[in-house]
């Protein structure tokens, strides 16, 4: 890893963040020739050397240790990764293509020009082979066979989710996750880029249509410029809008923030079933895609986490942690948030605002995931929201669905996206159909900002599929 | 005797609460337990996104204040049964912050806070 | 495709609620010598009352009624005396709209627990709950589909008061009898209520409230769909415990049912006012929260309740009937509903 001191920088290309949007971005553009500086907040943390899904891992690699919230009634838990390779280091390395209705209602809805899907499905391949994408070759872990079981005794849809991850073993653990510190990062430094972690950007400055300047932070807290001919803000969903509204962007930015918001239980079983370190490879998509089920990881701090909103009633079921695992119910939402940039403060205001239909969707999505696991022979089940009974049978089930109620549940979500929407629409999108932001010249935004909604899958191939294209429209322009 | 510069930090009203409210629930913790769990919930509360922060800390104002006026035990006791909007965050914070820390700290602890063997 | 094995009708079918609105269909179709249901073997239907009686005692000469009120066990004693061979019953008595709530729970969980008792008591080969939507709820959204197994959520008083009924069903299961449930959301056709008339002239004045956009999703069961899934659940052999959705190929919009109708009554030769009455979402809303704070006062008022659940869908997934079943509707919206109509027509009903 390159670490370059002093305080001033020059490069052709600024790329901001290095999560799949800004890794992509940054390999992409360094191959073709350009000079590329790509600037991270968070720290490279070498994969191993932290336990995934460990508080640990939240501290050093999480934005604010992971305590992030959208604002709302209820509020939302969101959290973002902050190190080099973003998101992709951290989260569960599920993979799913964005189904062609997505991909054409994006291009209706908003008039996104020239982004055919075969040329989306084209760059999918070339990504599922970068990250060697792939089903789990031998056991799934048990938590996973679980939830698969008990879809299958209801006669749901569900399947496997492949991830990008290789099994040197051969069964579910441990698989060696191909994140961007180990695919596009390497890529993008061996083709010339180089990269500074621990900067964080403050703003940038602009001369009217034309920003040539960023204003950063260095690690000890030291001024640092670094001058481009054109950026790419790729900083995740929440940060890239909040970076724009810093260097006097507003209009649609940060308006129309997309998130899967979820609800979550915890099933517990006759046999053990915890593994600390990995997470089911199995969903649900019998209701796809307004709801899907799927697992979360289940360490025993988070299995606790899970009873908390009910500590008084649950609190006895935490010793036999061994045998439980924590489910999620998500559901794709007609809400939406915003984010905020106020002056003074260092991080942005979120809020999120869930519809009628997103609450009843989310009580009902849970009952049913409740129902899943009755199905898959839990012997209890303990929904996460204030007031929830423990459920043993079916009946206990009217009894989740009669006391819900969204704004006592822990609702959180990892998928956020479409603070920078994209799409020649101007009513609608803040950035052209290939990121860059309407009314500059060459401010681009390359990440999870643009999908014009949240696709209702994991979104990472979405994400680097779009950075890939936009990238190389970029190159072919600009060459 | 030394006025805390931040309500957030240990010795202010967040970290009082939050020292009581673990002792209320996990009443068996060990002491160096104990004490790890709160320097760490106050050290997440230190680090959260600024605009919480903030909330957090004029809450923590109001809190401190009630606990001169009503005393700390009947605070957290309000505190921590209460439902209402943003109060009712606090204790959830804390709670939650503190079992996810000892839980994966000490994965034997049982609910009371005792150390124990876990059920296989 | 899977083989259905179908089990010899019954040497006697008895059927409660034999002259409500379902009861009298099934009454027709076990009669009609010409239909594919016709049962030769004795056909006991329970009624309320001698008028009842004698008008169910016209249609053959193997129909033998009993007059009893399943809120009353020892009225039901004749039911079953005097009876050989096989038996099944067929349950369709209910009570959805009740002078109070106290009366779904009467009539519905305690009538179903009262003949479930006395059909384990006479050694019964199968019997068939009728159900409802309503004690799994509304949807969440227009889009959503109720698959065949549901969390329960019951929908007021009705909807508690059938799950109890459902519940009451498990339990004799787990005893040992052959029971089976089916599930008709909202039915049409033939023998329709006043209430169901009364809709069909809203639909022609002009003046039926849709709620919102209209575009909430209900599915529907034309009546002789409906009978057909009463008579497969009844002779195609299953497990015990198992329930069915039975209902229309697919569910409906509000706009697509009010236009449907409209369009029906048009082609019967009725005068249609194009006007429809649209209502903002906000009164479905207000409706249904005065319907719960009307029932939780033990009342019940069936104009707020038909208007509170007016806003919401309930539509369900057929596929397990068909696949379990051999379930296969055959009339669809349109037809059902001149079918309805030319009933109507026929009873000088005035539309």
């Amino acid at each position: 890893m390159s670490a370059l001191t002093g305080s001033h920088h020059d490069c052709q290309v600024l790329v901001i963040g290095s999560g799949a949007g800004g890794a992509t971005t940054a390999a992409t553009l360094a191959e073709a020739g350009f000079d590329v500086t790509i600037v991270e907040e968070g720290s490279w943390v070498e994969q191993g050397s932290v336990v995934p899904f460990s508080l640990e891992q939240m501290q050093r690699q999480y934005r604010s240790g992971g305590l992030t919230v959208a604002l709302g009634r209820p509020s939302i838990a969101y959290t973002e990764g902050r190190c080099a390779g973003g998101g992709t280091e951290v989260n569960s390395g599920l993979y799913r293509r964005p189904n062609e209705s997505t991909l054409d209602r994006w291009r209706t809805t908003y008039d996104i020009v020239d982004f055919p899907s075969d040329e989306l499905f084209a760059i999918c391949d070339e990504v599922e082979s970068a990250l060697s994408v792939q089903t789990v070759p031998g056991q799934h872990s048990p938590a996973s066979e679980r939830l698969r079981r008990g879809a299958a005794s209801l006669g749901w849809q569900h399947d496997e989710i492949p991830r990008w991850m290789t099994y040197p073993d051969g069964d579910h653990a441990p698989g060696q996750r191909q994140s961007m510190t180990r695919t596009y990062l390497p890529r993008a430094l061996s083709s010339g880029a180089v990269m500074l972690c621990e900067h964080r950007v403050k703003r940038l400055v602009s001369d009217r249509d034309r920003a040539f300047r960023a204003e950063l932070t260095g690690p000890g807290g030291q001024p640092v410029t670094i001058d481009f001919e054109h950026v790419f803000v790729c900083a995740g969903a929440i940060h890239s809008p909040a970076l724009l509204q810093r260097s006097g962007h507003r209009g649609l930015i940060g308006r129309r923030l997309a998130v899967h918001p979820t609800v979550k239980l915890v099933a517990r079983f006759d046999q053990p079933i915890n593994v600390d370190d990995d997470v089911p490879v199995h969903q649900v998509k019998e209701f796809a895609p307004d709801l899907s089920f799927g697992g979360s990881a289940s360490q025993p701090g988070l299995v606790a986490l899970a009873l908390t909103d009910n500590w008084p009633e649950m609190r006895d079921a935490i010793t036999a942690w061994p045998e439980m695992a924590v489910y999620y119910a998500a559901i794709t939402s007609e809400g939406r948030g915003r984010v905020r940039s106020l002056p003074g403060l260092h991080d942005p205001l979120v809020t999120y605002n869930l519809t009628r239909r997103d609450r009843d969707l989310l009580g009902s999505g849970l009952a049913r995931l409740a129902l899943v696991m009755l199905e898959a022979g839990a012997r209890e089940v303990f929904p996460s929201f204030r007031g929830a009974p423990i459920v043993r049978q079916r009946l206990d089930l009217s009894e989740v669905t009669r006391r819900f109620a969204a704004t006592a549940a822990s609702v959180m979500t990892v998928h956020l996206c479409s603070t920078v929407p994209m799409g020649s629409d101007q009513s609608k999108a803040a950035a052209d159909s290939f990121g860059r932001l309407h009314g500059t010249d060459n401010v681009y935004v390359n990440d999870a900002s643009l999908l014009p909604d949240a696709p209702g899958v994991n979104p990472q191939a979405s994400v680097m599929a779009i950075a890939i294209r936009n990238a190389r429209r970029f190159a072919g322009i600009n060459a | 005797m030394i006025v805390p510069t931040s309500p957030l930090n240990i010795e202010g009203p967040f970290g009082r609460f939050a020292d009581r409210l673990l002792a209320l629930e996990l009443p068996d913790l060990p002491q160096v337990y104990h004490d790890d769990t709160v320097a760490f919930i106050c050290l997440r509360v230190a680090e959260l996104p600024s605009p919480l922060k903030i909330g957090t800390s004029v809450l923590s104002y109001g809190v401190g204040l009630a606990q001169r006026v009503a005393g700390l035990d009947r605070t957290t006791e309000f505190l921590r049964s209460t439902h209402l909007p943003l109060l009712a965050e606090l204790a959830r914070m804390v709670r939650s912050l503190g079992f996810a820390f000892v839980w994966e700290s000490w994965p034997q602890t049982l609910p009371s806070g005792l150390q124990g063997a876990t059920a296989s | 495709m899977i083989a259905h094995v179908h089990i010899d009708p019954p040497g006697t079918t008895v059927l409660s609620g034999a002259s409500g609105w379902l009861g009298t269909a099934i009454m027709h179709a076990l009669t009609d010598p010409d239909g594919r249901w016709h049962r030769s073997g004795m056909i006991r239907p329970l009624v309320r009352d001698r008028v009842e009686a004698e008008r169910l005692r016209m249609l053959a000469r193997h129909v033998d009624p009993v007059i009893g009120d399943l809120t009353k066990p020892t009225s039901l004693a004749p039911l079953f005396a005097g009876l050989s061979g096989t038996v099944d019953v067929i349950h369709a008595a209910g009570i959805i709209h009740a002078k109070n709530v106290a009366e779904f729970f009467t009539v519905n969980t305690g009538g179903t627990r009262t003949m479930l008792a006395a059909a384990q008591a006479h050694g019964v080969r199968r019997f068939v709950f009728v159900s409802s939507n309503s004690p799994f709820g509304t949807n969440p959204h227009p889009g959503d589909r109720f698959r065949n197994d549901e969390p329960y959520h019951p929908y007021l008083g009705y909807g508690e008061s059938k799950m109890q009924a459902e519940l009451a069903v498990f339990d004799a299961v787990q005893t040992g009898l052959n029971a089976v449930i089916v599930r008709p959301p909202w039915f049409y056709g033939p023998y329709q209520p006043p209430r169901q008339t009364t809709f069909f002239k809203m639909v022609r004045t002009g003046k039926f409230p849709i709620i919102g956009g209209g575009e909430q999703s209900r599915s529907m069961a034309y009546i002789d769909n409906l009978v057909q899934g009463v008579m497969l659940a009844n002779l195609v052999e299953t497990d015990a415990g198992l329930g069915w959705w039975i209902a229309d190929r697919h569910p409906y919009t509000i706009n697509e049912i009010v236009d449907t109708v409209g369009r029906a009554l048009v082609d019967e030769g009725f005068d249609v006012s194009p006007r429809r009455r649209h209502v903002p979402a906000i009164v479905g809303r207000v409706a249904e929260l005065a319907d719960r704070t009307i029932q939780r006062t033990g009342r019940y008022n069936q104009n707020v309740h038909v208007l509170g659940e007016m806003d919401k869908s309930i539509a369900c997934d057929i596929s397990v009937a068909r696949r379990d079943l051999g379930y296969e509707p055959e009339i669809e919206l349109y037809e059902g509903i001149r079918r309805s109509i030319r009933w109507c027509r026929e009873q000088g009903l005035s539309l």
